[in-house]
């Protein structure tokens, strides 16, 4: 691909990335740097949505000095009473969104940004609906899982494959993902469920919506800061859940 | 009607049909060499199912590459990220909360 053809916006694209956030007061700086550094090096037009669930440790104020410092245009802060849910954080974020396209990742730098280039390439090229990160295919991986971490990944997808039965989507429950808006705003219309099923959700409904979807091997850092949380009662609710989906579709 | 409910009806149908032909055509005496396998075909349905099973779960484990490179570039960037947003006048310290107090 030839670079001016990549470095000029000649559609006039824009990018609006979503990002939930609930006590992450210390990432929220950095992996807004990131976003921006990498669409200023890649010169696109980008936008963040910071959807702030009243976090106790003052992430909404981080959130708006962020906002002063790179400007309105770039970066929105939209404020919520109190930790409301990730499906719902997605569909209040898509009403304010300028953009064309949106896309979905973690605010804790489990999702790198330096594979949205990526993921515009992908979509510009194959004019697709969905593009989704996937840890699972060459070229992707995983940092900071031990065994027992990797094996419950890898069940939980077998699970979900064989329940779900993707076409083609080898990470069901991966959440980084490029949308065209319109077809974001279709699919966040019939999802109901919760948690770890949610992303499942959004993935096989595109599929059975008949979009087309590609994928995009990423690299997934788990939880520079922070804890991470797989109990038993996680499993439960997965389970159930899954099954619940299914029998949904 | 689910999809994968469907398949899963379809799939054990089909088990069973086969079932019947076996047990129909190999347990009329008990010294026909299939005459175990056909009566118990359903456990080797399941057992080869387990098989494919662990053997796909166990080769996706086998190929999830660790990315150590990531991390260190992660770190990397973190530190270049509070630089800049130090320069640029950003206050790290803006809501925190401050636990001193005078009883």
């Amino acid at each position: 691909m030839e670079a001016s053809e990549f470095d000029r916006n000649i559609h006039g694209d824009k990018y609006s990335i979503i990002l939930p956030t609930y006590q992450e007061r210390d990432n929220l700086p950095i992996i807004t740097w990131m976003i921006l550094d990498m669409a200023d090096r890649n010169n696109l037009d980008v936008e963040i949505i910071v959807v702030e669930d009243n976090s106790p440790d003052g992430t909404g104020l981080v959130a708006d000095e962020l906002q002063r410092i790179y400007g309105e245009k770039r970066i929105q802060v939209l404020k919520r009473a109190g930790k409301l849910g990730l499906g719902s954080a997605y569909m209040d974020g898509i009403k304010k969104c300028n953009g064309n396209f949106v896309i979905l990742m973690d605010a804790d730098f489990s999702h790198h940004p330096k594979f949205i280039p990526q993921f515009i390439e992908v979509q510009k090229r194959t004019d697709c609906d969905v593009v989704t990160g996937t840890r699972y295919r060459k070229g992707g991986g995983v940092y900071g899982w031990d065994l027992y971490r990797k094996l419950t990944s890898r069940v939980a997808n077998f699970i979900a494959s064989f329940l779900l039965n993707p076409k083609n989507a080898s990470d069901l429950t991966g959440s980084f993902r490029l949308y065209k808006k319109h077809v974001l705003e279709d699919i966040m219309s019939q999802v109901k469920s919760r948690g770890y099923v949610f992303q499942m959700e959004v993935i096989v409904r595109a599929e059975k919506n008949g979009y087309s979807i590609n994928e995009v091997p990423i690299t997934f850092v788990d939880r520079v800061y922070g804890e991470s949380k797989l109990g038993a009662n996680e499993i439960i609710s997965y389970l159930k859940g899954l099954l619940g989906l299914a029998k949904d579709l | 009607m689910p999809n994968s409910f469907i398949r899963l009806g379809i799939n054990t149908l089909a088990i069973l049909f086969v079932w019947l032909c076996l047990y129909k055509i190999f347990c009329t005496n008990k010294d026909n060499k299939l005459y175990m396998f056909s009566l118990t075909f359903p456990l080797y349905v399941i057992y080869y199912l387990g098989c494919k099973a662990v053997g796909s779960i166990g080769y996706e484990l086998f190929v999830l590459e660790d990315c150590d490179e990531a991390h260190k570039e992660v770190q990397a960037q973190i530190e270049q990220a509070r630089k800049d947003l130090h320069s640029k006048g950003f206050d790290f310290n803006i809501g925190v909360q401050h636990n001193d107090q005078i009883y």
